[in-house]
């Protein structure tokens, strides 16, 4: 991952800049499995688990151990002879997390560095259309809410927005703007109002690649 | 972590190791009619024009719909004799089209399945003889589902279902606009 947070310091989160570039920030491993295809059985069912340690705070740049255990629902139903698709997973993600201490931090700024426990749940749902060969357009929405050891519900965000997904013989890209719609839980002085801003962004902007092989 | 359900949506079927096999076109027109009918000596070009009427009953007959506005057809002969209908389709495998070729007898039986042109990195194995061979006989009114009486490939499941699809759409072509 890479990170700035230079000129932003949020007290319990953002505790001051951080610069890097491309790191190592954790690994993470998955297992999927369908229990039901949506080409052969009418509607796709699988579950997926995803375990994942981190020793880097996605947020904050800082060091701070954390444990994930993911499982998720995952639901797909073809329509038009396998030309439009909408998909929906559930996932309910369990977290232990433990920061490290930091020397030097402003006068009354709270570092918890107590172990803590975090329960995640996030619903998303899409429909994509093949509206040309290889072209597919898409919109997806994810609702993520998270559930924390001291202070209840910690965040919620409510994410949607288009896809543009290109598949090849070779090789698929999937360009998605995903910007933040609604958003709740904690908050820092002076943010916008609606919008989760410290583990969330405003707007995302995400490119992904794929190679077939 | 925000969820991309692009990654069950299309890259659903589990992993598979198969050696890379892409953009092959296997056979031409004349070498796939060569290959189904090899007693014949003559290809009459007669493309069926698609219209909403005949969209219509095969896919009332079929329960595929059909896409395109006309059907590539050849009446095969052989000594002044017609020995069936020689068909070109197109399917979409997952991303890529699959070209194929259908052969009928005069009953509307199918006597073989040929791909022509093959284009995706997965999925390749529709090409083997044994899966092919399973559409042979087969008419109008038969199911062509999949692990019914349409054996799938895993790891092929998209090209299976839609080369199936496809014949079922061809011989309700036969019953609609060819018998």
């Amino acid at each position: 991952m890479s990170l700035d947070t230079s000129g932003l310091l949020i007290d319990g989160y953002l505790p001051g800049d951080r610069q890097f570039g491309p790191r190592l920030s954790g690994i993470e491993a998955g297992l999927k499995y369908n229990f039901l295809s949506p080409v052969k059985d009418g509607i796709g069912v699988g579950m997926a688990v995803e375990a994942s340690y981190n020793w880097i705070d996605a947020h904050s740049g800082q060091d701070k151990d954390t444990l994930n255990l993911e499982t998720k629902l995952l639901l797909q139903k073809n329509y038009l002879d396998d030309t439009l698709f909408w998909a929906t997973n559930l996932g309910l993600e369990a977290t232990y997390a433990k920061r490290g201490a930091i020397a030097g931090l402003p006068a009354g700024f709270d570092w918890p560095t107590d172990p803590e426990m975090e329960i995640e749940f996030t619903g998303s749902t899409g429909l994509a259309y093949r509206f040309a060969p290889n072209w597919f357009a898409g919109v997806e929405l994810t609702y993520q809410t998270e559930f924390e050891t001291e202070i209840g519900q910690e965040r919620w965000s409510l994410f949607g927005g288009p896809s543009l997904h290109y598949g090849g013989r070779q090789w698929w890209a999937t360009l998605t703007w995903y910007p933040q719609l609604k958003g709740g839980g904690e908050a820092f002085p002076g943010q916008k109002s609606g919008l989760h801003l410290i583990e969330k962004t405003e707007q995302e902007l995400r490119f992904k690649i794929g190679y077939n092989f | 972590m925000q969820n991309n359900w692009f990654i069950p949506l299309l890259a659903a079927p589990a992993l598979v190791c198969v050696a890379p096999s892409y953009a092959a076109q296997y056979l031409t027109i004349e070498q796939a009619q060569k290959l189904m009918f090899p007693n014949a000596d003559g290809f009459a070009a007669q493309a069926v024009a698609l219209d909403a009427r005949l969209k219509r009953a095969i896919k009332e007959r079929s329960g595929v719909a059909v896409r395109n506005d006309s059907q590539p057809v050849w009446r095969v002969q052989a000594g002044g004799k017609q020995l069936g209908w020689f068909i070109v389709d197109e399917v979409i495998g997952k991303h890529e089209f699959i070209t194929y070729a259908l052969a009928l007898d005069m009953s509307g039986a199918i006597l073989g399945v040929e791909i022509m042109d093959y284009r995706e990195t997965h999925g390749h194995e529709v090409r083997n003889a044994k899966w092919r061979a399973q559409f042979k006989g087969k008419r109008a009114g038969e199911a062509f589902e999949l692990d019914e009486d349409i054996q799938n490939i895993s790891g092929a499941t998209l090209s299976c279902k839609h080369i199936a699809d496809g014949a079922k759409r061809l011989v309700a072509l036969y019953e609609a606009a060819l018998r």
